[in-house]
């Protein structure tokens, strides 16, 4: 047994290593913070998002000295990390109110032929692919690729334990509906449901608000609010409940949980769709902003000002890769110039977003 | 003749060489070879601390050498196998070593003597067990030990000097490659501990796998020798013999890379000189108990009404190494957890971890939290050893938002955070005004809620320590870097073997110096100067249980100004099981665990299957045959979850169905897989079982079957009785060995050899069976005494765990049975008025009688009432077993304490397991069950009300209970 003191530093290579991460990779970067997230998830699932990223600050702050590991940059981690699959929001079996987070199962998706996209955490922090497959995974961002041979890769994912899905399972994606309609199913759904009493910590969307920053969008009911909003409520032991409600006076009186089509996703994703079409019927839709000429030099860079479900994250992936976000925006992706039209066009027709094309800084 | 040339005579010829009478001297020449070489490796292996056997696989021979070898004992055999050849013994044992290295884990003898003209004749089985037996005494050689050499008593000799056969290698690569990162020098330097660490990880392998790794010494020596790099020497194993294990592990580019990936490992812990103190040595200085990776974990949810309190069931499986029959008893055992109300855990459960039970009363601690119910008395000391909860009269809970409050086991509070606090009834909390007692709904015990204020005063803090709790300010000692596998947030950290061990130590007032004590081992470390964290990192930590103190110093050699501790747990890496774990999306949960193929088959087993609510998956069973081919697949999309009702219907449906029936009786596996694509998957393969006596039935062209039995005993002292449908306690002996045909009404067949015993049903010839005319099975019953129930509960047992073929009357058949001798043992018991309504019964339907059953139960008063409780209460108790058991127990208290039984619980269940399916009470501890014996036999008022409310919630369930008057409750 041998106990040394160690820098700071020295204690965040351990910890990329431990985390069998390339060394270069950032702790506290959003790969960093990602690995440590599946890592807590590894030993804690089913847990509420709330105790894993608890458990990340834990072993993060003392080492942050630029406190750019936050709650909020971590809680955001998380909700990438759930849209591609390598954590499920599910029902508790047992608490059927309750929404836990699991490990998603260990699984890959072909993006291009050779290079696949991994998905899902082992439990007991084991490594997904380890040294067995002699090829490095490829961190960026949220996601991890690796790149075989086109040949034996199936052949050789599937020894490891990895589960194939289908590109077309994975992209699956609701139909497609104008955003009058999801809005009168969802309102028809209220007029049915009973009174929904005092609903205790809820916070809603402000539809008035910027739809370009969707942080501050969020806040408490008021005494004039009167309409259906987009709300969510924390529980003590998962994750937060998302629902549509109608509020009168600022106080809740029917209200329906999310998600009302598909009980294996997450509530969110029809919470986020439900947003996009009140923001849609407002005559303010969710922006896609398209900046291509700079930066990069075969593809274009997407800026998204507010989450998008799951099905539409998962598009993002499959056509380009995350990469550090634009000032102001959410999240970025860059995409060959050849997907841009594909996505617009899908986003568009999915979530009525409005695209803004720009090029070098200037608005086309 | 001298054959001075063996390797040119053994490709010149050896047959004219045995021609010339040379079988004898060519014998003589190896025995004579093998000697000095065995002797040599005797030596050195005596030399190792401890010492270490030598194999019959280690004779070092070129290829050409040994078929030399090979042929020369042929030739021998073939030859009469006299004296002149059976002098020169060491060929033998070298051959019978070899063949074991090739044996694939079906039977020895059957290619032995295929491969050996003429030994059926003149060979003799016992002699070869006399000459290893010999060889272990001369040379050193190794014993074979575990329960596999105790069943088979000559066959274990060769197999064990196999060293590791053929179709191990890959589980055994498997095993390894699993253990790499809890490996330490203290382990490659310590073979026996090696080999106890592994075995107790290879739960989730094959049984047949699971007996090599009982024998713990040899499995730590293979393991030890396969991590010497190429080309270098073992001290364990002779380098040819282990070069051709290595040879045969990479074979296969999976086990190839595996076993890469392990001396990988084992290279970087020589290297790194992982060494660490044992903790053994330092826990017996210490006083208090540190917490254990398989103590349970304590926590607290509050909801609307109050506080609720929770344990997170541990690993048990990882005692394994220190007791081998552990597993076996957790798999097939129910567990009874404290602070349940003796509540029992459903059979098996206890080897899936993470799972919840909630306390309805607070466990005491100096009761053992976890017994396994008729669970043996060491198997049951090893767990209340090593699972157990905190000393009172305090638990602490921190409180989290958005997480349950976890325990913190050392018992301190720090300012600024908030707890929960449960006392033991009459134990007074510390007077402050930040103290504030909190609903509980746990019986026994007392809440308060804490919220521990910024900053605490000295007065405060004299009365939390008063109290017996903690109050520490200065300093924080936690881990940091890399997430830990358990971290209470307050002082007790859970880590991984061979992960980077770091820890962070904050002051609220920099210190000049910093003492670090572990286990009692010093070292001081100047603070680092400006900072108010001090990192470290531990290497080493041995698996088990350390205590870290810091205390710091302040500047100018001054006192102490804080001390901080750590309690540390370093626990095996953990493997995910392939019925998948507590935090995936699906998961299987098998009762008992890991069952057998007959057991899943006729139903003794139960899946239940966890899953995301109101969703569905793909349930599919896949039959497979003994090299792991496929012999039958049904896949169908089933609703998630599936309880274990949900199961037996479809169990009742599909396992019987075309798709698998006709391919059941030869198969050796199954596989039940369940997934959903994105969400989980989860596994479980069954195995026909690695039995020494096995039953397998035939089906005849001409209609009809037939039996033979596989004897892997050795022994030659098998009795094989058969029992007829008819009179199905009167047993005929059968020859062992001989195809026994099937009478039209079937039976049973029934091998025993010592202490095991195998036995099936023979399926009757329906279409002979339908031009007969019905008949009852006759039981004949003697006098009414202890000793004739106990011989027909042996009678009921011995039908009941038979194996059934995958034949639909060979199943109604048992059930007539079962239903024959419960009905007279009953009516043996229950007295003649109950025994006359037990003859009716056979004739009509139960529910016919459901108004005459409550007075037959008796006719005194409180017979009455207690035969009314009984009959109003039908309807709730026919929910489920567990319904009937608590209920029955509840309407008997107040009667069955009268007659001397104050355990309830424990007399419902015999009772009413006497009243439905009385062979399973042979499994009950013995002197329990003859106390409850006598005890219905001086009052069988409780036998008739047991049978009334096992016939009535039958009756209820189905409407008719002819067909299953004496089913499966209870």
């Amino acid at each position: 047994m041998n106990v040394s003191p160690v820098s700071r530093t020295e204690v965040m290579e351990r910890a990329v290593k431990g985390l069998e991460l390339n060394e270069v990779v950032d702790l506290a970067s959003p790969e960093g913070a990602c690995a440590s997230l599946r890592r807590a998830a590894s030993f804690l699932c089913p847990a509420s998002p709330r105790q894993l990223v608890d458990a990340v600050l834990d072993a993060l702050q003392p080492l942050d000295t630029s406190s750019s590991v936050t709650r909020d940059s971590l809680m955001e981690q998380l909700d990438l990390l759930i849209s591609v699959g390598d954590l499920l929001e599910l029902r508790d079996p047992e608490e059927r109110e309750t929404r836990q987070l699991y490990l998603g199962p260990p699984s890959y998706v072909a993006k291009t032929s050779g290079q696949y996209l991994l998905l899902g955490v082992r439990p007991y922090a084991a490594p997904l692919i380890g040294d067995a497959l002699g090829a490095d995974v490829v961190y960026k961002g949220h996601t991890r690729s690796i790149l075989l041979d086109a040949k034996i890769a199936s052949t050789q994912l599937d020894a490891i334990g990895l589960h194939e899905i289908r590109r077309e399972q994975w992209l699956k994606a609701p139909r497609v509906e104008d955003s009058a309609g999801i809005l009168t199913e969802l309102r028809q759904r209220l007029a049915v449901a009973g009174p929904s009493g005092q609903v205790e910590g809820l916070t809603l969307i402000d539809p008035l608000r910027p739809v370009r920053y969707y942080k501050g969008r969020w806040r408490d009911s008021k005494a004039d609010d009167t309409g259906d909003f987009v709300a969510r409520r924390p529980q003590a032991y998962g994750a937060d409940l998302w629902c549509f409600v109608r509020v009168q006076a600022g106080a809740p009186v029917a209200l329906i949980d999310f998600p009302v089509a598909d009980l294996t996703a997450p509530g969110r994703d029809e919470a986020w769709r439900a947003q996009a079409a009140l923001d849609a019927e407002r005559g303010q839709p969710q922006v896609l902003r398209v900046r291509t000429g700079g930066g990069s030099e075969r593809g274009a860079m997407l800026d998204l000002f507010a989450p998008v479900p799951g099905w539409a994250q998962r598009y993002l992936e499959f056509s380009g890769g995350p990469v550090t976000r634009s000032k102001g925006s959410l999240f970025s992706y860059e995409v060959p110039a050849a997907a841009v039209r594909g996505l617009a066009e899908f986003l568009g027709a999915m979530l009525w977003m409005q695209v803004l094309e720009e090029d070098e800084g200037g608005t086309a | 003749v001298v054959v001075v040339n063996v390797e040119k005579g053994a490709q010149g010829g050896t047959a004219e060489i045995f021609a010339q009478g040379g079988t004898a001297e060519i014998l003589e020449y190896f025995h004579r070879k093998l000697d000095v070489h065995f002797r040599h490796l005797h030596d050195a292996r005596q030399q190792l601390a401890p010492a270490a056997p030598v194999f019959g696989l280690e004779h070092d021979l070129s290829g050409a050498d040994l078929e030399l070898l090979q042929a020369t004992v042929r030739a021998a055999v073939a030859q009469g196998f006299g004296p002149r050849f059976r002098q020169w013994w060491l060929p033998f044992v070298v051959y019978a070593a070899e063949f074991g290295y090739d044996y694939v884990g079906d039977e020895y003898w059957p290619p032995f003597e295929a491969a050996t003209p003429s030994w059926r004749t003149h060979g003799d089985r016992y002699r070869i067990r006399a000459w290893f037996s010999k060889f272990a005494d001369d040379y050193g050689g190794a014993v074979p030990t575990g329960a596999f050499a105790e069943h088979f008593t000559i066959i274990s000799w060769p197999i064990t000097h196999a060293v590791l056969p053929v179709y191990l290698q890959r589980q055994l690569a498997e095993l390894l490659d699993g253990f790499r990162t809890g490996l330490t020098t203290d382990l490659l330097n310590d073979p026996a501990a090696l080999g106890r660490a592994l075995a107790s990880r290879s739960v989730g392998y094959t049984e047949r796998f699971r007996i090599f790794c009982e024998n713990t010494a040899l499995l730590g020596q293979v393991a030890a020798a396969l991590w010497t790099g190429e080309g270098e020497e073992s001290p364990y194993l002779v380098r040819s013999t282990l070069e051709r294990i290595v040879g045969g592990l990479s074979s296969e580019r999976q086990s190839r890379e595996r076993l890469t990936r392990w001396r990988q490992a084992a290279s970087r812990v020589r290297t790194t000189g992982f060494r660490s103190q044992s903790p053994e040595t330092t826990s017996r200085q210490r006083k208090a108990r540190l917490p254990s990776a398989t103590d349970p974990k304590l926590f607290l949810r509050r909801d609307d009404a109050g506080w609720r309190a929770y344990a997170e069931l541990p690993d048990l499986t990882l005692l394994q190494g220190r007791l081998p029959h552990l597993f076996d008893e957790l798999r097939t055992s129910r567990a009874r957890i404290a602070g349940l109300d003796g509540k029992l855990l459903a059979t098996g459960r206890l080897t899936y971890p993470g799972q919840e039970v909630r306390f309805s009363s607070w466990p005491r601690p100096e009761v053992p939290f976890v017994q396994l119910d008729r669970g043996s008395a060491p198997v049951n000391a090893l767990i209340a050893d090593q699972c157990m909860i905190s000393p009172g009269p305090w638990w602490l809970f921190r409180r989290r938002p958005g997480a349950p409050a976890t325990e913190v086991k050392g018992k301190f509070v720090r300012p600024g955070h908030s707890y929960c606090l449960i006392a033991e009834k009459g134990t007074e909390p510390p007077a402050l005004p930040w103290i504030s007692e909190a609903v509980i709904h746990v019986d026994g015990v007392r809440a308060f809620e804490l919220a521990v204020p910024a900053t605490i005063s000295d007065d405060e803090a004299a009365e939390v320590v008063a109290a017996g709790l903690s109050a520490l300010a200065d300093v924080v000692v936690r881990p940091v870097g890399l997430v830990a596998s358990s971290w209470d947030g307050e002082g007790t950290i859970e880590w991984l073997a061979g992960e980077p061990a770091m820890i962070a130590i904050s002051a609220e007032r920099v210190p000049d110096k910093c003492i670090i004590s572990i286990d009692g081992l010093l070292s001081v470390f100047n603070w680092p100067p400006q900072q108010s964290d001090l990192f470290l990192v531990l290497d080493g930590l041995a698996v088990g249980n350390h205590e870290v103190t810091a205390t710091l110093l302040a500047p100018g050699g001054g006192p102490s100004v804080a001390a901080g501790t750590l309690l540390v747990t370093i626990r095996d890496p953990q493997v995910r099981p392939a019925s998948a774990t507590s935090g995936e999306g699906i998961r299987l949960l098998a009762s008992p665990a890991r069952p057998t193929l007959a057991e899943l088959w006729d139903g003794r087993a139960t899946l239940l299957i966890q899953g995301p609510p109101q969703s569905t998956g793909q349930l599919s069973v896949i039959l497979r045959d003994a090299a792991g081919a496929e012999l039958g697949r049904i896949r169908r999309r089933v609703d998630l979850p599936m309880s274990t009702g949900g199961w037996a219907r479809f169990a009742r449906q599909e396992l019987q169905g075309d798709g698998l029936r006709g391919r059941y009786d030869e198969a050796e596996s199954c596989e039940v897989v369940v997934s959903r694509a994105g969400v989980g998957f989860a596994s479980l393969v069954c195995e026909r079982g690695f039995r020494p006596l096995r039953w397998v039935i035939v089906k005849r062209h001409r209609g009809g079957h037939a039996a033979r039995l596989i004897d892997r005993t050795d022994g030659g002292k098998t009795l094989v009785e058969f029992f007829p449908v008819e009179s199905p306690l009167r047993g005929t002996r059968c020859t062992p060995g001989e195809e026994i045909e099937a009478p039209p009404r079937g039976g049973l067949l029934r091998a025993t050899t010592g202490p095991l015993e195998a036995s099936v049903i023979l399926p009757p010839d329906p279409n002979q069976l339908r031009a007969m005319r019905t008949a009852r099975p006759s039981v004949q019953v003697g006098a009414r005494t202890p000793a004739e129930v106990i011989r027909l509960l042996r009678g009921h047992r011995n039908w009941l765990v038979a194996d059934l073929p995958a034949d639909p009357f060979a199943r109604y058949q048992r059930q007539t049975v079962l239903n024959a001798i419960t009905s007279a043992l009953i009516s043996l018991i229950a007295g003649g008025y109950w025994a006359k309504f037990e003859g009716q019964l056979s004739d009509d339907h139960v529910i016919d009688h459901l108004d005459k059953m409550p007075e037959l139960v008796g006719i005194k008063h409180y017979q009455r009432i207690l035969a009314k409780r009984i009959g109003d209460c039908l309807w709730c108790w026919s929910d489920s077993a567990a319904a009937l058991e608590s209920g029955f127990a509840e309407a008997i208290a107040s009667y069955a304490a009268h007659c001397g039984l104050y355990d309830s619980a424990k007399a419902a269940r015999f009772f009413l397991k006497l009243a439905s399916n009385p062979g399973e009470l042979m499994d009950w501890d013995s002197s329990d069950r003859d106390r409850l014996i006598e005890h219905a036999m001086r009052s069988p008022v409780l036998v008739r009300a047991a049978r009334f409310a096992v016939l009535g919630t039958e009756a209820l369930q189905s409407g008719d209970a002819t067909s299953s008057a004496a089913g499966g409750k209870g």
